[in-house]
């Protein structure tokens, strides 16, 4: 049983390895494709990322020093009926200047297509121990964010040398250039 | 006053007697002429009817006999369709609307949402090539309070769906124990067989 997370809470980790998870179903009408994407932002002390690579997005899926790795970019939500994209952690592999790794979900075009996370049916992001595949919290993107384009799903941060997770869970409404204005 | 909905928005719905209005205009000189129909779906938790009457529309195996004429009604009587506008209206010019009541209490406990869509009928079929939703105007979905007749909420269709020949206009459906009401507006090109093909493909 996945844990239902209340916004804002804590939950300690304590794992080596963690997986990110965003799914979607494919758009069946004769409306645009939902092209929905999962990125990672590394942070270094000063709340920005310290160099480009550490940006892991669908133009860069594996992070400086190799620790965050994408999937690839699933342009319809078609790939499966689980999690069409996924982020990989390692948390071992973490260059010691990141202070914590924040998790997006944006959709692709919002604005020209007209879209947000209301008109994508089964649309969750999750995240889950990748080494037993249990996960630890989810939210569902259709229904806790209907009118948002754009969320904040959680981060990674550290604390007394162990990783912890933060559900997040903040809406907007823009795209991708609006975490990449904040961080980058 | 109420909520105008923007497409993919879900509010909740608080009531249980509802009124659930559908409207458009078309081209009232078209030749052959064409119109719309409204049909609903009441769908278990397959995504699918489980009863043939679950598919409430213009040749449903289950009616009523009402003051407005006779009207398809689901198994469990808490849907009932709408009487077919033709566009046959007075001043003929070509705007057309057609009326669901819904009352949430009678509705089974299998049925987890109903879904309000419309479809283009064109006279004896034979326009069922020629037209689509780009000839029809001012589409809206409105949902009233059917004792006093207020709307609560309502969403205007405000796209090209050149290429549809039908449209889900928005769904009723529960969660966590409360009826919500989400504003759809997606086109699909197969008319209403394409629904039945979705939600009713046991019955084909």
């Amino acid at each position: 049983m996945a844990i239902n997370l209340t916004k804002g809470q804590r939950i300690e980790i304590g794992l080596a390895k963690v997986g990110v998870g965003l799914g979607w179903d494919p758009n069946e009408g004769t409306g645009f494709d939902f092209d929905l994407d999962a990125s990672a932002f590394m942070l270094g002390g000063n709340k920005k990322i310290p160099q480009e690579e550490f940006f892991v997005f669908y133009n860069n899926q594996k992070s400086a020093d190799g620790s965050v790795e994408s999937s690839g970019d699933d342009l319809t939500g078609g790939s499966s009926d689980g999690d069409d994209e996924t982020l990989t952690v390692d948390l071992a592999k973490v260059d010691t200047r990141i202070h914590e790794i924040i998790f997006t979900v944006t959709i692709h075009e919002y604005e020209a297509r007209k879209q947000n996370f209301g008109q994508v049916r089964n649309s969750f992001i999750r995240i889950y121990n990748a080494q037993n595949n249990q996960e630890i919290a989810k939210y569902e993107l259709d229904e806790d964010f209907s009118v948002e384009t754009a969320i904040e799903f959680g981060r990674l941060y550290r604390k007394n040398n162990e990783w912890k997770f933060e559900a997040m869970g903040i809406g907007y409404k823009g795209g991708l250039d609006f975490f990449v204005k904040k961080y980058v | 006053m109420a909520i105008n909905l923007i497409k993919g928005e879900r509010i909740e719905i608080g009531l249980s007697r509802l009124e659930i209005e559908l409207g458009w205009k078309v081209n009232p000189n078209a030749d052959p002429s064409y119109d719309l129909d409204v049909s609903s779906f009441l769908l278990g938790d397959t995504g699918e009817i489980h009863f043939e009457e679950d598919f409430v529309f213009y040749r449903s195996p289950k009616t009523i006999i009402t003051p407005e004429g006779k009207r398809p009604i689901s198994k469990d009587g808490s849907v009932i369709g709408s009487v077919d506008d033709l566009g046959t209206d007075e001043d003929n010019d070509g705007s057309g609307q057609e009326n669901v009541d819904v009352d949430l209490t009678k509705t089974s406990r299998h049925v987890q949402e109903i879904v309000f869509t419309a479809s283009i009928y064109s006279e004896n079929g034979k326009g069922n090539e020629k037209y689509t939703f780009g000839q029809v105007r001012n589409a809206y979905i409105s949902i009233k309070d059917q004792n006093s007749g207020d709307e609560i909420c309502r969403y205007d269709l405000d796209e090209d769906f050149s290429k549809a020949k039908a449209v889900e206009f928005g769904r009723l459906y529960r969660r966590d124990q409360v009826w919500k009401f989400q504003a759809i507006g997606e086109g699909f090109d197969g008319g209403l067989e394409f629904f039945v093909r979705k939600y009713a493909k046991k019955f084909m």
